[in-house]
């Protein structure tokens, strides 16, 4: 025959293929709100996390959604727990 | 959207031109263009080798067929291909559309 077929003489762009990704949930804004010796008020987050990459030491609790926040004001320290571990404590400071 | 452009002369089908994409899957996958691809390269062939017409133009996207002296014959094969474009059209009419000038 003169035409040989091309089955596909009237698809559009070659090769490009649909792709069922490319969807993505805004970012989190995790990690640490206050640095190490820095001043912190009774009740204000030091720490975002989801589960206990730090966990909560001395005057420091741990929220519902594991947020570390200090419960009394002084000075945050980030300290080592054990081999592997770390914690945040909050140091009052004396008058 | 694949465009099926018939145009006639004394009622006698001149040319038919066949242009656009059909977008109705991925490439590979396109059924719609399948279709029309097969309809059109056979009757391509057909006109070639039953009529002897060669104004024709086959490429990617494009196919046209120019009767130089339309008479009972060649307008039997591409009313043939005319009707199976429509039967195509009738269940594809987001991406198929057959219009007669």
């Amino acid at each position: 025959m003169k035409f040989t077929l091309n089955m596909q003489l009237f698809a559009s762009k070659k090769g490009v293929s649909s792709t069922k990704n490319g969807r993505d949930s805004a970012g989190r804004r995790l990690g640490a709100k206050k640095a190490d010796g820095q001043f912190t008020n009774c009740g204000s987050i030091i720490y975002r996390q989801r589960g206990t990459k730090i966990f909560p030491g001395k005057n420091v609790k741990r929220g519902g959604d594991d947020t570390l926040f200090a419960t009394a004001a002084g000075i945050v320290r980030y300290e080592r727990l054990g081999k592997d571990k770390k914690q945040v404590s909050v140091y009052p400071v004396e008058a | 959207m694949i465009h099926v452009r018939v145009v006639r002369k004394n009622h006698l089908i001149q040319s038919i031109t066949v242009t656009g994409h059909a977008d109705s899957d991925v490439y590979g996958h396109d059924l719609v263009c399948a279709i029309v691809s097969g309809i059109m390269t056979g009757l391509c062939n057909a006109m070639d080798v039953l009529a002897g017409e060669d104004n024709m133009i086959v490429e990617e996207g494009r196919i046209e067929i120019h009767v130089s002296k339309p008479d009972s014959k060649t307008d039997l094969i591409l009313e043939t291909g005319l009707i199976q474009l429509k039967t195509a059209e009738e269940v594809n009419q987001d991406y198929l559309k057959v219009t007669e000038v």
